[in-house]
């Protein structure tokens, strides 16, 4: 295939395409990262490593760094915990079936800019429904982003909320295309409900379950609409995430050549895990399927 | 051949004269989602208003504008023919405009010294640069106050607070704006008014509201400066020095006492809820427009015009105003005050177009009929920068009260110099924390102070 040439004709509009829009913008990143750029003054000069040694001193992104992986962790588990129990009742019928499948689709069409602004509404403690609730129940009233110990799980509450409906899904539709036989022969052989899901349907399952996990993994290290609308990284910078972070630098502080270096620290970041993530995913899926 | 030929005349023609008609476009920039602005947008909508003139609405959220504006003017792109921001991002701005007086000098319809004494002087001054007037103020205001007259005026609770504090509950003046004494009158005032009005050990009308977050907590915090006499630029003086930096611990006690003020308000006399540290200016009258605020404060001319509306008088009564300026503890007490303008770019290619523009939308008879439209539909309010149309606006109750009279007041605003966003930022974070009662005023005090320095140092002000 190497020697044919028209191999190279054909894949090199999508090359170049790559290059300029992907290509193009990581390389000026790094250009940028190592430029003091006041874009007030209109001066652009040569730094060096200054900016990368100042972020290594600035505690205030090395707390949004472990919190977007915390946030990571939790959403991304969150995500697939909630997902995989709808998608294993919705397989199931029952009356409504239907109707419970399009009531949970309705999170994930709204666009995160709105769902953020219908969440602070929520959360809003004198005049938010959900405090109204607690306290209908004579339960204690929550400081849901005002309290610095508290917002960034609120936060995370309602990217779980916006996002569980795509896991569930992709996991429904895994499901739904799982050969029959072996869930009948196991259960023709005695084994309960549970049994039949822990040791037929999810090994069966486990490429989709990786797929699905893989895309929202690398996808939510990029979150920036929820916390930003919310609370934009308060109270106090306790919910800053590294989007939010390099975001406040480079468009409030208009510190281009700091937000920059901050970027590559967080792209770096990023792809670590991501591979790290992804080889394990897809070794042990080829493992399970060879 | 000859229908042809016909048809290819009149086509021709067609496109002559829709060419001929087509209106000169003008990009101006614009803040999203900024109610004071849109009844402007709407009245261009009538072609009546501004003949031959197209305007495209380059829009930005504030925190984003400025940054966009610099870039393409940074980069020559010409993208922009008017540009908008606040008197802060002037001095930045000013180099990329031309002085809209040029414009004026050439106009034989208008004299420029008449053009220049319709403005407050103070915004005139906000809008000039080494004496010359680059941009055109359009609209602004002040910090205020909004309560819940009703509430204030029932002859019950004035019986109620004269029993329990020994004096009359304050009332308005003959502007109708509502003056308390001092902090303390205003403390006890608020406390007064924090109660659980339905039995259940909660706290359901709080004493007073105010946004916390980042910026427009920030703010409140900046017009308590000006009002403690720190000249000319509350974050800098005149050196362009902190006027709480290491140097001057003359001044750390006002300071600290401020941030003590605004910190003792949610967590030792408890009339502010704490979750105002989540409290942007839209939460914070979100709060008082459900009744659960007998007082709230801040660029509230916006609301104005929803105040005044019947819906909202049916649910929480009629509102008042009453003026900041019981934080006042300095002989220079001043009011911090925010005027945005309008500028024309220099690398526009419509500069007549552009200055239509700027010249309809400033004047005094534009300015009345844009004020009266926004009140009576409820629109976004704000004190017109021209004299006799704020005076105007204001002897119809088309703007706040308190408004208008603090804008007769000595007025203030920050330094308009290109660190500005990074010396604000440097106390609005912390400014969170103290409200989380994270850290103590002193703290506060000392971390905001050196920041400051730290930041000046490094823009090469001082060693």
């Amino acid at each position: 295939m190497l020697r044919n040439r028209k191999f190279y004709f054909f894949v090199l509009p999508a090359v170049l395409v790559i290059a300029v829009l992907i290509g193009f913008p990581v390389v000026k990143l790094f250009w940028l990262s190592g430029m003091r750029y006041d874009l007030m003054k209109g001066v652009i000069e040569p730094i060096g490593w200054a900016n990368f040694q100042r972020i290594l001193g600035d505690t205030e992104f090395l707390h949004a760094i472990l919190r977007t992986l915390l946030y990571v962790v939790v959403v991304v588990t969150a995500n697939f915990v909630l997902g995989l129990t709808m998608a294993v009742v919705a397989d199931r019928p029952f009356k409504g079936n239907r109707l419970f499948q399009l009531i949970l689709m309705f999170p994930m069409l709204l666009i995160p800019t709105a769902a953020g602004v219908l969440w602070r509404f929520m959360y809003n403690p004198t005049i938010g429904p959900l405090n109204s609730l607690l306290k209908a129940l004579s339960l204690p009233q929550v400081a849901w982003l005002s309290s610095s110990s508290l917002a960034v799980w609120s936060i995370m509450l309602v990217d779980i909320w916006a996002w569980t409906p795509y896991m569930f899904l992709v996991l429904y539709a895994g499901l739904k295309a799982l050969p029959q036989e072996p869930l009948e022969a196991a259960r023709i052989d005695g084994a309960g409900s549970f049994k039949v899901l822990r040791y037929v349907t999810l090994p069966m399952l486990r490429p989709v379950v990786f797929v699905a996990v893989s895309l929202k993994f690398i996808d939510t290290f990029r979150v920036f609409a929820y916390p930003w609308v919310l609370t934009e990284g308060g109270p106090g910078g306790s919910s800053h995430v590294m989007s939010t972070y390099i975001y406040l630098n480079a468009f409030r502080n208009l510190k281009y050549g700091l937000s920059s270096a901050m970027a590559v620290v967080a792209m770096l970041i990023s792809l670590t895990f991501s591979s790290i993530f992804l080889y394990f995913a897809f070794t042990r899926g080829r493992g399970e399927t060879a | 051949m000859r229908r042809g030929m016909l048809i290819a005349l009149v086509l021709a023609g067609c496109i002559f004269l829709v060419g001929s008609a087509a209106d000169e476009t003008i990009d101006v920039v614009n803040n999203q989602g900024w109610t004071v602005s849109d009844t402007g947008w709407a009245m261009l909508g009538d072609p009546n208003e501004l003949p031959g003139i197209e305007v495209r609405l380059n829009e930005f959220p504030f925190a984003d504008m400025l940054g966009a504006e610099t870039r393409e003017l940074q980069l020559g792109s010409g993208a922009f023919d008017v540009l908008m921001g606040t008197e802060a991002w002037m001095p930045v701005l000013a180099p990329f405009m031309t002085p809209i007086t040029d414009f004026v000098e050439a106009d034989p319809t208008v004299d420029l010294q008449e053009f220049k004494d319709s403005f407050f002087p103070l915004v005139l001054e906000q809008h000039s640069t080494d004496g010359i007037m680059t941009s055109t103020p359009i609209m602004g205001g002040v910090q205020i106050g909004y309560y819940l007259k009703d509430l204030f005026e029932d002859p019950a609770e004035q019986a109620a607070f004269k029993a329990e504090y020994g004096y009359d509950l304050p009332t308005p003046n003959e502007n109708g704006v509502l003056h308390f004494s001092n902090e303390g009158q205003f403390l006890e005032v608020a406390q007064f008014f924090t109660r659980d009005t339905d039995g259940d050990g909660a706290i359901d009308l709080w004493g007073y509201v105010c946004p916390g977050q980042w910026g427009q907590g920030g703010c409140m915090f900046e017009d308590r400066l000006f009002r403690a006499g720190f000249y000319p630029w509350a974050l800098l003086n005149e050196e362009y020095k902190c006027p709480w930096g290491s140097e001057y611990p003359e001044n750390w006690g006002v300071v600290e006492s401020i941030a003590r003020f605004a910190q003792d308000l949610i967590w030792k006399y408890k009339v502010t809820p704490p979750e105002i540290v989540q409290y942007a200016y839209t939460d914070a009258i979100l709060v008082y427009l459900s009744g659960k605020a007998a007082m709230s404060a801040s660029w509230y001319h916006d609301f104005w015009g929803q105040v005044n509306s019947d819906e909202v008088i049916a649910d929480i009564g009629e509102t008042g105003t009453f003026s900041l300026d019981f934080h006042n503890r300095a002989p220079r007490a001043g009011t911090f005050a925010g005027f945005w303008g309008w500028g024309i770019a220099s690398d526009t290619d419509s500069p007549q177009a552009a200055y239509e523009f700027v010249k309809w939308w400033s004047s005094e008879d534009t300015q009345r009929r844009m004020i009266e439209k926004a009140f009576l539909e409820g629109g976004g309010i704000y004190v017109p920068p021209n004299i006799n149309a704020a005076a105007w606006a204001a002897g119809m109750g088309y703007i706040p009260p308190a408004s208008y009279e603090s804008t007769l007041d000595d007025l203030y605003t920050l330094p308009m110099i290109p660190e500005l966003p990074e010396l604000r930022n440097a106390h609005r974070g912390l400014h969170e924390q103290l409200l989380l009662n994270e850290i103590t005023p002193i703290e506060f005090r000392q971390r905001s102070g050196e920041t400051i320095e730290q930041i000046m140092t490094d823009a090469g002000y001082y060693d």
